[in-house]
Parts: structure tokens; sequence; C-alpha cells
């Protein structure tokens, strides 16, 4: 296909209309008659063990249907190892953790209700470091040893000394990996740098809040209306923890206002459906915003090691990363960030010795989850200020010096995965280019105030999975129906898919229809996280578009005794290739589907490279003001560029940008939950401080820029997947302004007044 | 929030005598902005509450002969707007700009903020520097306490059960007299880390100034004076190691406590800079009246 119509076109977004008129539902619009409203009594111990449970007043209460307690639990357990209770059994483990469920006619007599159970707590010895709980001996958190959890498949082969399970108990599991000889390498280095990182705990902060509506169905199933990333591995997890068949459990996930890794975690769903199940009534269950902040699963905190070896001629030459990450007190999806964060280390830059080690251990801090990036946010903030002190320590430019060590097209990374589409090069041209790297700033100082300029690059990857399906049907008046199982959590993935599909269908995007996110009627879908959807899903949709195609010109032909292959369709009218005027109508040869998957595709990827992932690059240029007196850090100008491959929707790419911007100037500079013995004290967003546009620079000082686009071999029209590394580049710039500014290096995230200031002082 | 009986009176009297009527378990609803969040989080579950906001009468701000009257109902978007405002106090405009949000502001009232006694509020300090009065009425009759004087603990006023705050009055500035208000936060408006209102009173010839007040917000249980810092500019030429001394003096008198906007010491940091700030810009509008 030469010319396309549709995508590589800046089309509105199909569901914007309704979103910003109101009128689009999520999951909390939605009530069913006689439906009750369910609450959670939460633990305010980070570890006890729980006595009696007396329930009696409570159930009095005029207007509590049920009142439920861990003796109630269905047989299963949440988490990636099945080892969270869905109501605490007989201790709690972190402050927050459920103890009690109550079901009311009301969400106030439900409130009420929570006041009137009395729990007697015996309490217990906790622990909150990640470090302090990995050292042998420490209190014992987890209750499964790791040598229950999968084996560590990187470990196959190399004879690394780990300790056991009886040593370090908290370790929920390790990663390794490493490449050439890492002692040689720094024995070869003309000067190595060693650094520890510390990050704190910080929130999605999703505009809407987890929120869950269970309906129990006669057959002794459910349906369950869920704020849900991933409605079909919330439907397994499901029938697993109630020992129902798949099927019994619909996930239905309507718009969801906001995910970024939040809502993957069946969350608020299993205490609704054991309501429900009680009182046979549909039960909602709805956080509110202390809730999220508290048993929401946040980022997690990390301590990372990083020690780097440089030549005098700035090849990057070793580098060793030991990350600690604090997963709190059950296994969340918090363990599988063990091998994901690796990304940030490996897919940029070329070291000939490389080696990995993070650990995943439990303390009794909430439950962790994943997070916009999957531990690039950490990793990449560590690996940048580094180049900026390896840079420094050499002579060289900090640009230049990234530039050299960048990977190029069809290099081997660390991973083992060749670099295709890349632009990284030409991403870190443009945002230099922007921000004037190199010239000096038209001011450097006013009043108390110091101008500074940073800048980064970052990498993330992306898995090619073949665990997507799509469904396509043709309408008799030619609207084109596509059924995928990807949910739109705002990212435009709907936008995307039906822009691919009115592409193969050389129809309008209005005429495409979108049925998503329904276990029941929609096919599997392995998740929308990750920078999966546009890759995957798109190419599933395209696909799916063009065996619904082949099937309706087989018909076509033999109804016009003509070949298929002549024969050619546009606004739902079928041609004869090179006529103009239409042998049929779509709706005349009337036909019910066809179906794709992207299991061909990854065959024929995996049979080309052994490729697993697809990797997507970028690069961010800022400039800062700092306030010598106060501390305070304002973001200037930024910019940033990434490489996407073709982009299906060059305006939606850029919109992808544009809210890594908020995302990254917040983590930087603002956003930290606060924990103090195991207490989370500014679960709101008054003492949460997350930018609002006042905060973040915008219109003429911001550039969102593309590169050219070099297209993606097995993407869909060339492209690729890359909203979550937008947000991780920008930390690290920011520290490297500040450093050009006023000659102080942080190294720990969030970037504060306080610290600054603290900083300065040092410095004098 | 727990449940409770919604009144709506029509006019003052029958706002005080329902206050009169419900005392302690009532509580008033104007704006709603502090109220409804202090319901939600259950930290207060009246059994009534008593929706002043179509009571007649409440919402002017009227140029009297000796200063500027402001009804308890007019919002912070008014007086922040309100060309009188701007004219008499351009600090208190400049404060009702960055108190929260447009949205709130369009709600939010100037009785309801004062009344809930937030010692972050944004209008405490400059109306304590400026020396207004607020006046309250009840069943039984009307009195009228110096703002200065009206907050005398943690969101707690002296305010009884059955009064309401119906109006503030604030006196005119004397020519050669300046003031001027500034809240540090770590974002637009936000709660302060800290906040200082300065407002200065200049001799006649040029550079000694006559007095000074100045009041901090979001440094103690309540809005402060810090009342040494004020009486060691008195009768001072105004120089900078005047100015910087002051700025120490009132530094010392805040009593911050830590919490997620700053620790002790940065709190007290922040009250030094903004006093020097303030008092040199109030310095410079008093030179230009």
């Amino acid at each position: 296909m030469d010319e396309l119509s549709t995508v590589g076109k800046s089309v509105p977004r199909v569901d914007g209309m309704e979103k910003v008129t109101g009128t689009a539902k999520f999951t909390n619009d939605f009530a069913l008659p006689r439906m009750l409203y369910g609450k959670v009594l939460r633990s305010p111990y980070p570890h006890a063990r729980i006595g009696r449970i007396d329930v009696s007043q409570a159930s009095k209460l005029p207007g509590v249907k049920a009142v439920l307690t861990g003796k109630d639990n269905p047989e299963g357990r949440m988490g990636v190892v099945l080892d969270r209770p869905i109501v605490a059994e007989d201790e709690v483990r972190f402050v927050g953790e459920a103890v009690a469920l109550v079901a009311a006619e009301s969400l106030e007599v439900a409130e009420e209700a929570l006041d009137l159970i009395d729990v007697e707590y015996e309490e217990l010895p906790a622990i909150f470091d990640a470090e302090e709980a990995m050292k042998p001996h420490s209190e014992v958190v987890v209750q499964l040893g790791h040598h229950l959890l999968p084996s560590i498949p990187a470990y196959a082969g190399h004879n690394i000394p780990f300790a056991t399970a009886e040593e370090t108990p908290n370790v929920y599991r390790a990663f390794h990996i490493q490449e050439g000889d890492i002692e040689q390498g720094f024995r070869e280095s003309d000067v190595v740098l060693e650094n520890r990182f510390v990050f704190t705990r910080t929130q999605h902060c999703a505009m809407e809040p987890h929120c869950a509506m269970a309906r129990p169905e006669p057959d002794g199933g459910f349906t369950v209306w869920a704020s849900e990333q991933h409605p079909f591995e919330a439907q397994l997890f499901l029938s697993r923890i109630f020992k129902l068949p798949v099927p019994k459990v619909r996930v239905i996930a309507p718009f969801i206002g906001g995910a970024f890794g939040g809502k993957l975690f069946v969350m608020g769903m299993p205490w609704a459906m054991m309501l429900a199940r009680r009182t046979g009534r549909p039960v909602k269950v709805v956080y509110s915003r202390e809730e999220v902040f508290v048993d929401g699963y946040s980022d997690v905190p990390v301590v990372i090691y990083i020690k780097d070896g440089v030549k005098k001629d700035g090849r990057l030459w070793a580098r060793s990363v030991k990350a600690v990450i604090n997963c709190g007190a059950y296994s969340g999806r918090v363990l599988l960030l063990t091998g994901s964060m690796v990304m940030g280390a490996t897919v940029n830059y070329r070291i000939p010795h490389f080696w990995w080690d993070s650990y995943c251990v439990a303390t009794n801090e909430p439950v962790s989850g994943s997070f916009r990036g999957f531990g690039g946010v950490q990793l990449i903030h560590a690996v940048e200020s580094q180049m900026d002190m390896l840079a420094k320590a050499i002579g060289m430019d900090a640009y230049k010096f990234r530039r050299m060590n960048l990977y190029k097209e069809g290099e081997i990374n660390l991973l083992g995965q060749p670099t295709h589409a890349v632009e990284a090069e030409e991403c870190l041209d443009k945002v230099a280019e922007w921000i004037g790297w190199g010239k000096k700033p038209e001011k450097r100082e006013e009043g108390p105030w110091r101008i500074g300029r940073g800048i980064s690059a970052q990498g993330k990857g992306g898995l090619v999975s073949p665990y997507s399906l799509a469904e396509v049907k043709v309408h008799f008046d030619g609207t084109i129906e596509i059924r995928h199982g990807a949910t739109e959590v705002g990212q435009g993935c709907n936008t995307i898919l039906s822009q691919i599909a009115a592409e193969e269908f050389q129809t309008p995007v209005g005429k495409v229809r979108q049925i998503s996110g329904d276990t029941a009627v929609t096919p599997y879908d392995i998740t929308s996280t990750a920078n999966l959807t546009t890759f995957n899903t798109g190419n599933t949709v395209r696909r799916a578009c063009q065996d619904a195609k082949r099937q309706i010109f087989e018909i076509a032909a033999e109804r016009l005794k003509m070949k298929a292959e002549d024969l050619e369709l546009k606004d739902g009218l079928i041609y004869t290739r090179g006529k103009t005027e239409a042998a049929l109508k779509l709706g005349d040869i009337f036909v019910p589907g066809g179906g794709g998957t992207a299991k061909e595709e990854r065959e024929r990827i995996l049979k080309k490279f052994g490729v697993d992932y697809m990797f997507c690059h970028g690069a961010c240029a800022l400039e800062v003001a700092v306030n010598t007196e106060t501390g305070e850090v304002k973001v200037l100008r930024i910019a940033q560029c990434h490489d996407m491959g073709t982009p299906i929707n060059p305006q939606a790419c850029e919109a992808q940008i544009d809210s890594g911007n908020g995302f990254g100037v917040g983590r930087a500079l603002y956003e930290e939950i606060v924990i103090e013995n195991g207490v989370t004290v500014n679960p709101n967003f008054v003492d949460y401080k997350i930018p609002s546009m006042l905060e973040v620079p915008l219109g003429a000082e911001v550039s969102s820029m593309l590169p050219a686009g070099v297209p993606h071999e097995d993407g869909p029209y060339g492209g690729k997947g890359f909203g979550e590394s937008t947000n991780c580049g920008i930390s690290p710039a920011i520290a490297g302004a500040l450093y050009d500014a006023v000659g102080i290096r942080m190294l720990d995230l969030p970037i504060t007044r306080e610290r600054v200031l603290g900083a300065l002082k040092r410095v004098g | 929030m727990r449940p409770f009986e919604y009144l709506a009176p029509k006019d003052l009297d029958e706002a005080c005598s329902l206050l009169s009527k419900h005392r302690d378990e009532a509580k008033i609803l104007s704006g709603g902005q502090s109220l409804v969040a202090l319901l939600r989080q259950r930290l207060v579950s009246p059994a009534y509450v008593i929706d002043i906001r179509r009571v007649p009468g409440l919402d002017y701000i009227r140029e009297d002969k000796d200063g500027l009257s402001i009804g308890a109902l007019t919002t912070h978007r008014t007086v922040e707007t309100s060309p009188a405002v701007a004219k008499r106090f351009p600090m208190l405009a400049e404060a009702e700009h960055r108190l929260a949000h447009r949205q709130v502001r369009n709600w939010g009232t100037i009785g309801g903020n004062l009344s809930h006694a937030d010692p972050g509020g944004d209008l405490a300090p400059s109306l304590i520097a400026l020396g207004a009065v607020i006046k309250v009425v009840s069943a039984k009759g009307k009195r009228t306490v110096p703002v200065a004087e009206f907050f005398t603990d943690y969101l707690v006023t002296v305010l009884e059960p059955d009064e309401i705050l119906v109006e503030v009055a604030i006196p005119y500035l004397k020519a050669g007299s300046g003031g001027a208000y500034h809240k540090e936060s770590i974002r637009a408006g936000d709660r302060p880390i800290a906040a200082v209102a300065a407002v200065v009173s200049l001799d006649g010839k040029a550079g000694v100034i006559k007095s000074a007040r100045i009041a901090l917000g979001g440094v103690g249980l309540t809005p402060l004076e810090a009342k040494e810092a004020g009486k060691s500019l008195a009768g001072k030429k105004a120089t900078a190691g005047v100015v910087l001394e002051a700025g120490a003096i009132a530094a010392r008198e805040a009593q911050p406590t830590a919490d997620v906007e700053g620790s002790v010491e940065y709190k007290r940091h922040i009250v030094g800079l903004l006093t020097r700030d303030m008092l040199n810009l109030a310095l410079t509008r008093a030179q230009s009246k």
C-alpha cells in the first residue's frame, strides 16, 4: 500500500466527544437494581496477629446486609504468586490491609458499620526498609519462601552463588543477567564511578479511583464491571480465587479513567464478589482516594547501586547494577519488575561488560505495583545521571557522550535482541537543537534564580505477544465492527485501532464501530500495558480486517464471475480494479465474520530474528530555573522526541509525550507517598503533590517531537508502541540541568525544595 | 459522610434562630469548600447543616467612609476581581489570586474561609496586618472582634455556637502606607509552606517607619501576628539591615510544625525571606502613595 488514507493522519479521538461532554460511561456510572454498597475495614497496624473479631454490633445496624471476615474467604488468593488472602486471615501485614467487609443499603450505613466492628490485634514486629529486610535473619514477612516461586532462568548456566530461602527469607525473587567480564571491564576502564540512588513510593493518581461492581448470576457465576486494564487476566484470577470455570466470570471494563499500570490487580473485585455471593445481590465497591493511596498498588520504592566504567575516548565500557525493590507485604505484580526494570540499562547504550542483579524484597509496607515505565523511571534516572557524571569526568559534552554510545540499527542489545527502527540519535539531535544545547541561554540568572539545562536519552521494550485476538464483523450497511480485548484506558487505542480498520477497508473512521473490554463477547488480549496495544492489537486488527476482506472478495468474485485479486474495496463499495463505477455494495454480500491472530506475525518475526521485544527510544532536553534562596525548581522549557516507527496518529503520539511531561515533572520534583512506620501520612491530593498545569511548561515552552519515522518491519503499517518511556527521561534531565545551573548533583527523587536547599548549603 | 438534616433558612433571622436552637449540633454551610471536605472525612458529623446561601444581604463589597466592608457570602472570586479591592487593598486581591484554584474561589466565601480558621488560610494574615474587624450576629445581638483576636486554636475561633460571621470591615490605609502579601507554596494554590503579610506606614519625611504590622500564615495553630517583628521596625529608618532583622525576628516568632509542606527549619527560613520581601514591597508601595 503506497498511499495511506487514514493511518498517519491526526484524526480526532473517536471517544473525544463522549468524554468531553461527560456522557462516556465509567464503572461508577453504572448501578443495578437492589445494588448494595461494599466497604472495607482496613488494618491500622503494619504487622499484627488478629484475635477475636466482633461483628455483632455492625451486623445489627439497620441496612447492613453482610459483614464478612477472612473466615469467609474463597479458596484462592491474590497476587502473581497467589499469596495475598482476599481478606486478612490470621495476620495483617501492612497498614490498610482488608480485615473485614461490609455490604449495606447505602454507603453511609456501610461506613457507619465499619466503625462498629471490633477487632483485637496483637502487634508484631514490623520491617519497612527493603535493604534491612533483605538481610539474613531479618524479621520474616513473606510466608512463602522463594523456593516455591518459578526458577530464575537467567541463572541457568552461570554458577552464581545466591542466598537460599532460609538465609534471606524476604527475597521474593532475584534476577540476574550478564555480558562480558565485569571485573575485567572495570580494570580496563579509565574512569570508574559508583553511586547509590534512592527512590520513594509514588501513586499513579488516575482520575478514576478503583471501582468494581459484581452481580451474582443464576448459574453460580458473576458478572463484574470494573476499572481494570486487563479484563482477561482479571477473569482468570477471579475464576481461580472463586474456583469457578473461567467463562462463569464475565469481566466488563467500560471506559477507564486512567490506569498507568495501577489497574491490573483485580482490585476491589473479589470483595464485591464475596459480598455479592453472600447477599445474592449486586454489590459495588468504590475506593476512596485515601484507599487508592494506601492499597492502590503504588510504584515501588527502589534503591539502585550503579557502578560504571568508561574509556577516556568516551566509550562506555562496563556497568554493574544492583537494584533492591521494596515490593511491600505481598507479591502483587512487582516481582516481575526484577526482570522488566533491566530494560532501562540494556536497550539504549552499547556496553561490552555488564552485570545486573535485582531483588524483590517483602516488607510491611503497602503492596507495590506496576507503574508507567515499569521500573524505567527509577533506572533511567540513575543511568542518565551517571551518564552526565561520566561525561564530566572524562571532559566530554554530555550530549556527544550519549550519542556516541547509542545503539545503531541492527546491533544486538544486552537483552540479546536486535535494535530495530531506532531513531535514538535523531531524537537526541532534535531535542538538543530545540533547547539550544551548546549555546549559552539568554540569561543565566535573575535575582535568586539560576538557569540551567539538562539532557537525557531513554528506551523501553515491549513484548511482542502472540496473545492478541481480534474479530471483524462487516455489517450490512458497510459499518466495520471490530471486537478486541484491549482496553481504552485513555491512551487512545480505540482511535488507533479504528484508523487501522478504516485504512484496511478504505472507509472513514466514523464507519468503524468497536466493541471491547468484555470477556464474554470480545476475543482475548494479553493486556493493555507495556507499550503493547498499537503493536500487537494493531497488527491483529489489521490481519482480521485482511481476513474479512479476503472472504468478501471470494464471495464477490463468485457473484461477479471475476477473480478475487482483481477486486478492491472503498467506502463500503466493491470495485473492479481500475474501474470507477462500483460493482457491488458491501451489504450485497453480507459476511458475518473473519478472524486473525498475531501468532503468524510472531512466528514470522521469531524466524527472522528470534525477537521477543520491540524497543522504543527517545530523548529529552529541558531548561530549569533554580531559586537559590528557597530551593524551588521550575521547569521553564522542555523538549522530548521519541521514535515510534510510523506514527499511526501523530497528534495522539504528541499527546502521549505531553502527558509524559506532566508525569515526569511530578516524579522528579513533587511526588512522594510519605510512609511513617507503615502508615501513609499523605493519602490525598492536598498532601500528595501532583503538579497542576501551573507547574509544567505549556504552549510555546513545550516541544513534543516525532522523528522522521523509520517503519518497524513488523509493526502495523510500521508502527510501534512508545508511551511508557515518555515519562522516564525527565528527572535525569532535570538533575542535569540543576547541576548545570548551580553545581549540585541530586541523586534521589523527588528533588524537593528542601533537598535542593540542603545541597546548596553543602556546596556553599 | 454521616447523614444529617439539611436546613435552608430564607433570611438572617431564621438562620440565627435555627442556630440558637441547634447550637453545637449544627454547622453552617456557605460555599462548602471547607465544610464538605470535613464532612467527607467525618471530622465533623453535625446533625443539622444550615445552608445560608439563600440568605439575602450578605454578598457585597461596600466602600464606606472609613473603610471597605465585605459581606460574609461574598465569594473569593468576587473579592479577587473587585475594582474597589484592587484600588484600596491590592494585597488582598493578590492573596485571593493564589487562594486554591478558580473553581474553589467561585464557590468559597470569605465568611466560610475565616470561620473555618485554617491556620494556612490566605485571608487572615492580610486582614490582621490591616487591622480589620469581624462582625458577628446571633439571636441575642451582635458584636465585633478584631481579626487578630478571632482565632483561638487549630480550626477554632471566638465564635459561640449560636453566632454567624456576617461581615469583615477593613479600615483604609492612611497616606504613606502600603501593604504586601505572599504565600510560598509547593504548588500554586497549595496550602502555604509559610505566608507573610506586611503593612507599613511611613512618617511624612522619607525613609522612617512610623509603624508596621506583620502577620504569618501556615506557621502555627492559628494565623499569627509577628508582634515583635512589627515593633522592631517602629521609628527606624527603612534600611536593608532593619528589614532583614525584622525577618529574623518573625522567623523566631513563627510556631511551625513539620508536615508535608516542609520542616520546621525550612518554614522559619521561608518566613524570614518572605518578611524581608513583603516589607520591601510594602515600603515601595508606601513611598509611592
